[in-house]
């Protein structure tokens, strides 16, 4: 059964759409069954299916459809590691062979004990930050090994707060650990270019000059 | 008033409708494009790439806004730089088409070599193989050679069972999504979808039970290639070798056309037969698979005559000499009404015919019935022969602004194809639904409104509206004040205070009935006489009568239930409705025999013990319908039946005589709205069964034979002239010069007698697995209102009230399920399963007050006796009121068939008996 | 108020702006506030919009504008529906304007939704940003608290909610006719067009789809008038572009630059050149999607005209730089392959097609390559090529033809068992030195 805290929450989302449109609920339902449930089982298939006037067959072949729905087992946590092209030419290939080497399974695999199951996923959309992956949709990015033993080891006490969005009072994202230190000089987008000044609208900005 | 364009393809210049898709354009002029997605009777869609073809329109010039004319006076044709989807793209004005150009042809090549790369190597052991699309069209377009790497060709586990009656070949499946887009748009099942994305798309079901559709049988006709096939068929033949008869479906009163291909008379398969006046190209899986009681192992082969306990074969002369010696003695000492005839609802027009004939002209008797007449109102069978639905109608041509009002009937489990073609007219074309009922159905999706009254109360819905039709006026003032007179209080008030539905909806109903230029009301069962009279009334209040798509239709249980009123197979009637009473003269110069003028027993009065002493039974076993039959049974001073099996009252008879089934014999059936049609000898009768016409002729003879030796014993003597009939021909013909109605059914021979394959292009679009007739015509006989006699309205008063049950117990609402228990479900093994076991279906919150659990089982006790249920909680059943379905095995008959509460051997109509839940 | 010297990543001169206090503090929601509280007529918003020459920047660069005037007259209720589901591999551009300036985006959705004169807007977010979606949802619990959404908006009649509606793993739902299923709760498989969504849209009814920079530059373009925006960039392309900089280069990130800059000074200048020393030698401007451009042209200038010029396409303006030392065939592999996970198999050449290539070039790339192979590829992307449903089938078939068209040699190499992929993959592993290192830089 979906917790009373889930259909709660699934409630509320509904309200964002028309009355007679509450497909339009079934991603997230999704989300939700897959938090109570571990995975979207055939029974949770059906509870969501009850729940937005659908049919079971119709809401499993939508999780069926997307990459973030699962309708196998997975482990506790789910590990999606980008090594697509951009990540690639950084060296994701790499770090994803320790990974695997860690948690002693492939890519595509679970850890026997049911706590891990490692993704090589496309494109994250933080290339820029290679190697980056998500623990259960949470982003870690500028993974090192030293990050990678911290973050395992932190999983393996627990400490993640799983699947929760906003409409859920519990926001308590977990922090990325060991970003570079914000000392001003950031990786990203160092650009010392500027476009227009805001309100200075005589010349347009030329590139390369600040 | 459509509008038509000219349209250039291939250089051939057509004219056809606006809006026209270019594929269906191309079919018009016999040009072939190819499809795999595309299917003419689902919504387009354009997935598979393969009708790809090259398209242009008259360039304009953006000035003038006029087409750009060349040298020649000629519009300039600018074609688009892709190759379009004639699936999905509509012909325009001017357009020009080409589907032989090097870019078509690389285009075909190319989508049939991807759809090739992963498609596995086995037509040889193919279901599909020769009639399958993709092989035709690989033939025709495709490359010689693959160049898919070997080794990374896409697998699947092979075929996987997708419900109980269809397997999944997924390796096989060119992901056309026709199956899903089938079960959407035209079952409204949606039981099947892909899962996954992508090269790994498969087709899932998680329903329960697994494709749980009465329709699936139909996918894997539509299916292009061999993905989806029939478990029943699988292996079954190649259908090259099949032998194709057109035939009738011998379960519902729809009258679906069919297909019987056989193989060594061994029936492989049913497929649908096109006729879009009845079932277009669809049949429900009941039809497709419910095939198997003709080849059943304990088919009678050889007459069986009593001697001592036991039934022993007999010989054909023997058994006819008994049944002549019986039947003669009986009627010579005890006169002709003590023996009585009662027959069953699903044999030919022909058999029918001579059975009463048989009673009437031979045995001088009117004690001649068929037993599921007794669940329709009495009168309902006139006033249909009065304002039933106009000849020549076709649910096709409903749409937007007509009215179907369905009420107290679930078409969806009894007349499925019916309930499709409603649904079809409402949901895809528009057409205003309004259904009654007292528990919700399939239909009430697409019903604006759908009323829900109580249990009982039928009646009341047809009176209220007629009432509001009054209410509104624009009828004549005389027949208005007549019908109010014979109304006296009755107002649509009274109708509210029944019905517990709003005095405004049953004005907005009869408005939108009133309002319709036309309008079908179909009912079933749950009226009385009261209701059927006032639908009767209301149809020719507001004028939708004596027209196609106007008029009653009563929704009637078998294949050929309409038939059985027709041909007299009743007390009271003669063939055609003529009054036993009347002036019957034309029967008895025909027949060479006066005949009886009182009206005889009913079926039910010739059940009850001593009312008759001898009964002939024809096709039906009152038995298993009626326990308390059995004493009368016992009776009996002589009991013969014929049939197909050796029936609970097959086993009491002291003459059993084994008819050949409807496959193995030609005839017809009429259906539910009056259609007659013929079927087709399709396999060797089996055995030493001959058809029951065949039967009853001699019988017919040999009584008379007989009789001679008595001739002056006490007056009586057989009656009546010759009887060598030698053809359903002869039988038909006599029936055509003795019941008008049926004067027309002659054009139903042309219309038979030739069935192929589609044309093979044809085959392909449709995909090679159904079939169509070369020429298409039907015949619908017509009721009085079509030749302009629309009777008088008339009021009957109701007597029915909403049903209550004692305190502390819920009302029992008894219901027909498409997949029962019956003879000819149970003996196809695979649609058997199909069939649920004895289940009782409760509303939620009654479930949780008396707290039973989903799938517990449950014990229900009425005043009949007791009988242990599986509990199903469903909205389906509404609160207060348990429904068991019939025709589920010995719990149900434990709790609906007993002496008490209803006379003995009268078909089941019970509206509430109340239970107990233990 | 504060000076950045960004229109669209002003957070990174304006620390909090992801703060309601901060953002309107620094002049935001002002503009919106004006409109609706002075009923400004939305066919005016419209108008500046349209004279500005705002292009989507979703990819395909179609006039703003002129796609919200394509709504049919007098047919409600319709919507708003933001595409944020950046997928496109390379592109991460849409994450930081939401996470660090939300607010001037959600203003830009609000005053895209008056111009089209809709009361309801969906953030269609792909599933990934799950955080991202939170900080959104928390702007728009803060704007609402202001009184910026909600019912009445300043005393008026006019009425707006947005809600953040999260996917869940699928590069197809950015096209948009497969988000509006997505969103319907159906598979994410694009439609058939015509209907086009402007007429057909979300439940029916007719709906503008657009991408969150784009609706980023509204708000700026009201404030400032379409005559500043359109002295900006290049005449048909006017306007900032944020341009995402990752793969073999030093400084990966967001550049927000006018439109037609040069790719040299965003690779070489601003980016510092490849992370591992070596001349740029390819360039994928928009991800896997458009043609891959040999490095030298390097002096086009980035905006729509020139680099469709140059023979492939600005699209989503995700640069992807390759150096010298890095495989080809592998890259064309990899982004196959992305197609391959991602077609959503609805039609025939694209799930058959993506397949069969990934499958051809995977040999290829192990050596175990057959010599007709490399041509096998390209005839796969020919018999797709104007064959496909939706552009992502038709956007595959670029890494199969214009990889070979640039880089024949390097392919023929790897079938004659001469070629680098297999080497560069085991060489992978002192490639992760340099990005350790780039944390001192
Ligand atoms: C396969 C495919 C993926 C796309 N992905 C995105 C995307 O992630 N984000 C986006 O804004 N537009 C994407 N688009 C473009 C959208 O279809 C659409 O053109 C855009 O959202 C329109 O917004 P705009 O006019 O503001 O650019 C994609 C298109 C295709 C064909
Ligand atoms: S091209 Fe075809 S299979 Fe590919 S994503 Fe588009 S519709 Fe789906
Ligand atoms: S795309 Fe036209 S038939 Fe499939």
């Amino acid at each position: 059964m979906l917790s009373e805290q889930s259909k709660q929450t699934l409630a509320e989302l509904l309200t964002h759409y028309p009355p007679d449109r509450k497909a339009s609920g079934v991603l997230f339902a999704l989300y939700l069954a897959q938090r109570d449930y571990g995975y979207v089982t055939l029974q949770a298939a059906r509870e969501v299916a009850s729940l937005l006037d659908m049919d079971p067959t119709e809401v499993m072949g939508v999780a069926g459809f997307y990459s973030l729905l699962h309708t196998e087992p997975v482990g506790k946590y789910v590990i999606d590691y980008c090594n697509d092209l951009p990540c690639a030419l950084r060296g994701s290939g790499a770090m994803l062979k320790k990974i695997e080497e860690k948690l002693g399974i492939k890519a595509g695999e679970t850890t026997p004990d049911g706590l891990f199951t490692l993704n090589d996923v496309m494109c994250i959309g933080a290339c820029h930050r290679a190697p980056c992956m998500q623990v259960n949709l949470e982003f870690q990015e500028f993974l090192t090994e030293e990050k990678l033993d911290q973050i395992l080891d932190m999983l393996r006490a627990g400490e993640e707060p799983g699947f929760n969005m906003a409409t859920e009072k519990v926001v308590e994202p977990w922090a990325p650990i060991g970003w570079p230190e914000d000392d001003g000089s950031s990786v990203e987008g160092e650009a010392e270019v500027t476009t227009a000044k805001d309100g200075a609208d005589e010349t347009p900005p030329i590139p390369g000059v600040g | 008033m459509a509008n038509y364009v000219n349209v250039t393809i291939d250089g051939q210049e057509i004219k056809v409708p606006a809006g026209t898709l270019i594929v269906e354009a191309a079919r018009l002029v016999n040009k072939e494009i190819p499809v795999f997605c595309y299917h003419p009777r689902l919504e387009p869609v354009g997935m598979c790439r393969m009708c790809l073809v090259e398209v242009g329109t008259p360039k304009m010039d953006p000035a003038t806004r006029q087409p750009v004319l060349d040298d020649n006076g000629k519009p300039v044709i600018a074609m688009m730089p892709k190759p379009q989807t004639a699936c999905t793209m509509p012909v325009s004005p001017g357009m020009v088409v080409k589907t032989t150009t090097q870019v078509v042809a690389d285009a075909r090549r190319s989508v049939l070599e991807f759809l090739l790369t992963s498609h596995p190597l086995d037509c040889p052991i193919c279901d599909k193989g020769g009639e399958c699309p993709l092989q035709e069209l690989t033939f025709l377009y495709g490359p010689g050679v693959s160049r898919m790497p070997l080794d990374a060709k896409f697998h699947f586990y092979k075929p996987i069972p997708l419900g109980d009656l269809i397997m999944l070949d997924r390796e096989r499946c060119v992901q056309c999504a026709r199956c899903i887009r089938f079960q959407d748009e035209i079952a409204d099942d949606h039981v099947l979808e892909f899962k996954n994305r992508g090269r790994g798309m498969e087709i899932i079901t998680v329903s329960t039970p697994p494709f749980d559709s009465k329709w699936s049988g139909n996918t894997t006709d539509i299916c292009p290639v061999g993905a989806l096939t029939s478990r029943d068929f699988r292996f079954g033949g190649r259908p090259w070798e099949l032998n194709n008869t057109p035939s009738i479906c011998p379960h519902c009163s729809v009258g679906c056309n069919i297909v019987i291909a056989d193989r060594y008379d061994d029936i492989k398969r049913i497929m649908p037969l096109e006729n879009n006046n009845v079932n277009d190209i669809w049949i429900c899986d009941k039809g497709r698979f419910g095939h198997h009681f003709v080849n059943a192992k304990d088919r009678l082969t050889q007459p069986l005559v009593r001697r001592g306990d036991t039934l022993q074969p007999a010989t054909w002369d023997e058994a006819m000499s008994v049944v002549a010696e019986r039947l003669s003695t009986i009627r010579a000492t005890n006169g002709p009404d003590a023996i009585g005839g009662l027959a069953g609802d699903r044999v030919a027009n022909e058999d029918l015919y001579l059975f009463q004939k048989l009673m009437r002209g031979v045995i001088g008797t009117n004690n001649v019935d068929h037993p599921t007449r007794l669940a329709l109102a009495p009168n309902a069978p006139d006033l249909i022969a009065q304002v039933g639905v106009g000849s020549g109608s076709n649910l096709e041509n409903m749409g937007k602004g007509d009215a179907i009002l369905v009420i107290g009937a679930d078409p969806d489990e009894e007349q499925p194809v019916i309930w499709l073609r409603i649904k079809q007219a409402a949901h895809k074309r528009g057409a205003s639904l309004i259904v009654a009922n007292a528990r919700p159905t399939k239909l009430d999706r697409y019903a604006r409104p759908s009323l829900r009254y109580p249990l009982g109360t039928a009646d009341h819905i047809a009176l209220g509206l007629v009432a509001a039709v009054l209410d509104r006026g624009e009828v004549d003032a005389t027949v208005a004040a007549d019908l109010r007179s014979l109304a006296g209080t009755y107002s649509v008030g009274t109708a509210v205070e029944m019905t517990g539905i709003a005095a405004d909806t049953f004005k907005a109903v009869a408005e939108t009935l009133a309002k319709s230029p036309d309008a079908v009301i179909f009912f079933g069962s749950e009226l009385s006489e009261a209701g059927v009279q006032a639908l009767a009334n209301l149809a020719i209040l507001i004028d939708h009568v004596g027209r196609p798509n106007n008029g009653l239709v009563a929704l009637l249980p078998h294949n050929n239930s309409h038939g059985a009123l027709d041909m007299g197979v009743r007390p009271d009637r003669l063939p055609g409705y003529l009054p036993v009473e009347g002036d019957t003269s034309a029967f008895a110069s025909l027949w060479g025999a006066p005949l009886p003028t009182k009206a005889g027993l009913h079926a039910g009065q010739m059940l009850q013990r001593r009312a008759v002493r001898a009964l002939y039974v024809m096709a039906a076993d009152p038995l298993s319908e009626n326990p308390e039959s059995a004493r009368a049974l016992q009776n009996l001073d002589f009991l013969v039946v014929q049939d197909l099996f050796l029936t609970e009252t097959a086993a009491q008879a002291h003459v059993v005589l084994p008819a050949a089934s409807w496959a193995e014999r030609d005839g017809t059936f009429t259906t539910t709205d009056r259609r007659v049609q013929k079927f087709s000898p399709a396999i060797r009768k089996l055995g030493q069964t001959r058809p029951d016409w065949e039967i009853l002729s001699e019988v017919a003879q040999r009584v008379r034979a007989t009789d001679d030796r008595h001739e002056d014993g006490n007056g009586h003597r057989s009656v009546g002239r010759d009887w060598t009939y030698v053809s359903v021909e002869q039988i038909k013909a006599e029936i055509a010069e003795l019941v008008p109605m049926y004067a027309g059914m002659e054009t139903a021979d042309e219309y038979m007698s030739t069935v192929r394959g589609r044309p093979p292009f044809e085959a392909i679009v449709q995909t090679g697995t159904s079939f169509k007739f070369q020429s298409e015509s039907d015949y619908q006989w017509p009721t009085a209102a079509d030749a302009g006699n629309v009777p008088a309205p008339h009021w009957i008063v109701s007597k029915s009230e909403a049903l209550k049950a004692p305190a502390g117990q819920l009302l029992l609402a008894p219901v027909r399920l498409l997949f029962d228990h019956g003879t000819m479900i149970s003996k196809s093994a695979l649609l058997a399963r199909r069939a649920p076991g004895p289940f009782v279906a409760i509303n939620p919150a009654d479930a949780e007050r008396l707290g039973v659990a989903m799938d517990a089982p449950v014990r229900l006790t009425t005043t009949v006796g007791r009988g242990d249920f599986t509990a199903r909680i469903t909205d389906m059943a509404p609160q207060g009121m348990l429904l068991v379905a019939e025709d589920m095995g010995a719990p149900v008959r434990g709790v609906l068939l007993g002496a008490h509460g209803r006379p003995a051997g009268v078909t089941l109509q019970v509206i509430g008996a109340s239970v107990a839940v233990d | 108020m504060s000076e950045s010297k960004y229109i669209l990543l002003r957070e990174r001169d304006i620390p909090g702006l992801d703060k309601i206090d901060v953002y309107t503090d620094n002049g935001g929601y002002r503009v919106w506030q004006d409109t609706v509280a002075n009923a400004v007529p939305p066919q005016q918003i419209l108008d500046t919009v349209k004279a500005a020459g705002l292009r989507g920047r979703g990819g395909a660069g179609f006039p703003t504008g002129v796609k919200w005037s394509f709504l049919p007259k007098g047919v409600y209720p319709r919507y708003m529906v933001v595409n944020a589901d950046e997928s496109e591999p390379g592109t991460f551009k849409d994450r930081e304007l939401m996470e660090g300036n939300p607010h001037q985006f959600l203003e830009g959705v609000a005053l895209g939704s008056y111009a089209i004169e809709c009361n309801v807007a969906y953030i269609y977010i792909r599933g990934e940003y799950l955080s991202t979606a939170r900080i959104l949802q928390r702007a728009i619990d803060e704007a609402k608290a202001k009184g910026f959404l909600g019912q009445n908006l300043f005393g008026t009649k006019y009425s707006l909610e947005m809600y953040v509606h999260l996917g869940a793993g699928a590069y197809i739902c950015g096209e948009e006719t497969a988000l509006l299923n997505s969103l319907e709760g159906l598979l994410g498989q694009p439609r058939l067009k015509p209907p086009f969504p402007a007429a057909v849209g979300l439940y029916g009814k007719p709906t503008i789809i657009n991408n969150v920079e784009t609706l980023a530059n509204v708000p700026p373009i009201i404030e400032h008038g379409a005559a500043w925006y359109k002295s900006i960039g290049t005449e048909k392309s006017p306007g900032p572009k944020l341009f995402c900089l990752s793969g073999n280069i030093k400084r990966p990130g967001n550049y927000e630059l006018p439109l037609g800059t040069p790719f040299r000074v965003l690779i070489e200048e601003l980016g510092g050149g490849t992370l591992d020393g070596t001349p740029i030698k390819a360039i994928l401007p928009a991800g896997a999607s458009a043609p891959i451009l040999p490095g030298s042209v390097l002096d086009v200038p980035m905006d729509y005209e020139s680099v469709a010029a140059a023979g492939s396409q600005l699209g989503s303006a995700s640069m992807i730089i390759m150096g010298q030392n890095d495989s080809i065939p592998w890259a064309a592999y990899k982004m196959v392959s992305f197609f391959k996970h991602e077609s959503c198999g609805k039609c025939t050449p694209c799930r058959e097609g993506t397949y069969w290539a990934k499958s051809v070039l995977d040999r290829i790339i192990h050596g175990q390559g057959m010599p007709d192979d490399v041509g096998l590829v390209e005839t796969i992307a020919n018999q797709m090529v104007g064959k496909c449903f939706c552009p992502l089938g038709e956007f595959s078939t670029s890494p199969m033809l214009f990889t070979i068209k640039h880089f024949r040699e390097e392919f023929e190499a790897e079938v004659k068992g001469r070629g680098i992929a297999r080497n560069w993959r085991s060489a992978v592993p002192q490639r992760l030195e340099p990005i350790l290192l780039e944390k001192e830089l």
